[in-house]
């Protein structure tokens, strides 16, 4: 969705065809031929997700429980318990909460402020559009895009000096730090939270509204009562999708504050990079461990979206 | 004053007109149905009560009091919709207890009300379960009662069975207007069913093109259509072509034969209409108008016989009762139809 996670993004690699099963005399060649025409056609995506999402994970998994010389240890594991490490995890864990909850909450009133209707349709579509635009909108050029608006020295920061007598740095805001990467995750985490959530506000029935209405409830009623909790599972499930994604994002945090944050993500480039540690089966434990936060976000996702798709029948 | 009073009411969507000078007044308790076409307006008349659409002109005043300035959770109004408007989250104990939840009735009140209103529509005990675990027939009922349990001084109906299967949509209608009568309850119900509207209402309006083209109770509507419009909407209409040869006395020539209606007539062409019922097999006394028929289709019905005919270029329907003794004629027969000048309603041609 965003960035990156472990592997750097890397251009399709050109897929040889998969052997065609031509060579077996089969009972019934036709739907054996028709069978493997199928499976052709998703042969790349096999290929692709086995090469670079299967067999790294593997890869880490198995070389976070291992010595370099290839032996079982818990060793690594437990090299994750020093502060140079957990400082990071805790860092992009609350980093990744506050953008994921930031993202919802906003994302969720924009949202239901173009679903509900009264305004004009081209507004809808004018923000799904640009969602969906802004949504992929990482990396080196978003960090760019920000420190060139809001940076010491960018557009924004300069006109509210110069036009408003404003003074942003005075306020104690710095592009690169905490806030400063809050921001800029925010711009790709509310489109995102947009992109998700629109549907979900359609399946509300405008019977549901109205009924409520006329039985006397007020708007804050209906949706306490009835959009909320309907609405419930599938907020929760884009809230662990918008906090893996921000958890993932390497290269928007690299290319804004260069190492100078240490979320986890950062830490790992360097470790694997072999900066710092100089033990790459601490770096191989530290990607297992982002491997079992973002699971863990990833799995409550699936099971809050599965319930969530009971109710709007 | 009626109860219900609806007066020169008038909306438009940017430049269409959709409801044009609607009159309606219900007294208190009565069953009224509001019938016609898809687009004919029904709903919109339906909303504007509720509150959910403002009129573009045009006044509503429910027990003497203008309703046009209140929002709907003020109007006392209980409403139905035409599906899936219960609340998927919550049980059908929950769903009916709504209402009465934000207007902070005590738990133990309302409990009890939620009992009466689940025994009332004869779901006792499906109070834990959830809408989507309801057939579309027990969704409706408990949305009836979720309207009812607030105690609404009108109630309001739109098209609450068309998404049922035939059989329920009887039983249902059936049992909607007898707990209508039971708590006296003043009831607007909007349906494009014809045998709906006329089979449970005290009145029925039928509507054309946001016009309400004629009120009256279900006897007046089928057998004295005002208009060539409700005539035709409602029921099966046999439509004869006349020449009027003697305006003062109301003769006309149909095809061949002469037969005078006994009043008068504008001159030159005019179209006849009469139900199926109003033609019989053969003359008799009382029915000069005597036409040559040949049977096309029989249609057995059950306690009618419904057939098909065609004299010169008329086509026919007409009605017999069935009786063991007296087989029916069959296809290809030439037989001799009859109708009495009363039952020919003119239409402008
Ligand atoms: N919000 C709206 N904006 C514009 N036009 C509308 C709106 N609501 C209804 N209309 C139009 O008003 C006309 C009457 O609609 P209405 O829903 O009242 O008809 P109806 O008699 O209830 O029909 P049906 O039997 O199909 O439900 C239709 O032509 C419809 O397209
Ligand atoms: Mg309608």
């Amino acid at each position: 969705m965003t960035d990156a996670t472990l592997a750097e993004p890397v251009a399709p690699a050109p897929v040889a065809p998969a052997p065609v099963a031509a060579e077996s005399p089969a009972p019934r060649p036709r739907r054996t031929a028709a069978l493997a025409l199928k499976w052709l056609g998703v042969a790349p995506f096999m290929i692709f997700a086995l090469l670079f999402l299967i067999l790294p994970t593997i890869h880490i998994v198995l070389g976070a429980f291992q010595t370099p010389e290839g032996a079982f240890t818990l060793r690594n594991l437990a090299g994750l318990a020093v502060p140079q490490v957990v400082r990071p995890f805790m860092l992009s864990i609350r980093l990744s909460l506050l953008t994921a909850g930031l993202g919802c909450l906003i994302g969720l009133i924009l949202a239901a402020a173009v679903t509900r209707g009264g305004l004009p349709g081209w507004i809808r579509d004018a923000m799904l559009t640009f969602s969906g635009v802004a949504s992929n909108f990482a990396g080196v050029p978003l960090a760019f895009a920000f420190i060139a608006t809001l940076g010491r020295l960018g557009l924004v920061t300069v006109v509210l000096k110069e036009v408003f007598g404003i003074n942003l740095a005075a306020t104690g805001f710095n592009l690169i730090s905490f806030a400063g990467l809050t921001l800029t995750y925010l711009y790709f985490q509310i489109p995102l939270m947009i992109l998700i959530i629109t549907p979900a506000l359609d399946g509300l029935k405008r019977e549901w509204r109205e009924a409520a209405e006329i039985l006397g409830a007020s708007g804050a009623q209906y949706w306490r009562m009835v959009a909320l909790p309907v609405l419930w599972p599938s907020l929760l499930g884009t809230f662990a999708l918008l906090f893996a994604n921000s958890f993932g994002a390497v290269a928007t945090a690299m290319a804004l504050t260069g190492s100078s944050l240490s979320i986890v993500p950062i830490i790992l480039f360097a470790q694997i990079r072999g900066d710092v540690l100089q033990d790459p089966h601490l770096g191989y434990a530290i990607a297992f461990g982002m491997i079992v936060i973002t699971g863990i976000a990833n799995l409550v996702y699936i099971v809050l979206r599965s319930r969530a798709e009971k109710w709007v029948r | 004053m009626a109860f219900l009073q609806i007066a020169h009411l008038e909306k438009s969507f940017g430049t269409t007109r959709v409801v044009r000078d609607f009159d309606l007044s219900i007294e208190k308790g009565e069953f009224v149905s509001l019938l016609g076409p898809s687009g004919c307006g029904k709903t919109t008349v339906l909303r504007m009560v509720a509150g959910f659409e403002t009129p573009s002109s045009g006044a509503i005043a429910i027990d003497g009091r203008d309703v046009i300035a209140l929002r709907p959770n003020q109007r006392h109004i209980g409403m139905v919709f035409q599906a899936y408007a219960l609340f998927p989250n919550l049980t059908v104990a929950e769903n009916v207890a709504f209402g009465l939840k934000v207007k902070r009735m005590p738990a133990d009140l309302r409990a009890a009300r939620v009992r009466e209103m689940l025994a009332l529509i004869g779901l006792p005990d499906l109070g834990n379960r959830y809408p989507f675990q309801l057939s579309g027939g027990q969704q409706q009922r408990v949305a009836l009662a979720r309207a009812l349990a607030i105690k609404p001084h009108v109630l309001l109906l739109d098209e609450p069975l068309s998404a049922l299967d035939a059989r329920i949509r009887v039983s249902l209608r059936a049992q909607i207007r007898e707990i209508q009568r039971e708590l006296q309850i003043t009831t607007i119900f909007v349906t494009h069913d014809q045998e709906e509207a006329l089979s449970i209402s005290d009145r029925v309006v039928v509507m054309n093109g946001g016009v309400a083209e004629q009120v009256g109770t279900p006897f007046e509507i089928y057998n004295r259509p005002a208009t060539r419009f409700v005539a035709q909407f409602v029921g099966t209409l046999n439509l004869i072509e006349a020449d009027v040869i003697a305006p003062a006395t109301g003769t006309v020539r149909i095809g061949t034969t002469e037969v005078s209606l006994g009043r008068p007539l504008p001159a030159g062409r005019v179209t006849l209409a009469c139900r199926p019922e109003a033609v019989s097999l053969g003359a008799a006394e009382g029915r000069p108008l005597l036409l040559w028929a040949e049977i096309g289709k029989v249609e057995f019905l059950g306690a009618v016989i419904r057939l098909r005919a065609q004299a010169g270029r008329t086509a026919l329907s007409l009605d017999m009762f069935n009786r063991p003794d007296t087989p029916p004629p069959a296809a290809g027969d030439r037989v001799q139809v009859s109708i009495s000048p009363a039952d020919l309603l003119v239409l402008e041609a």
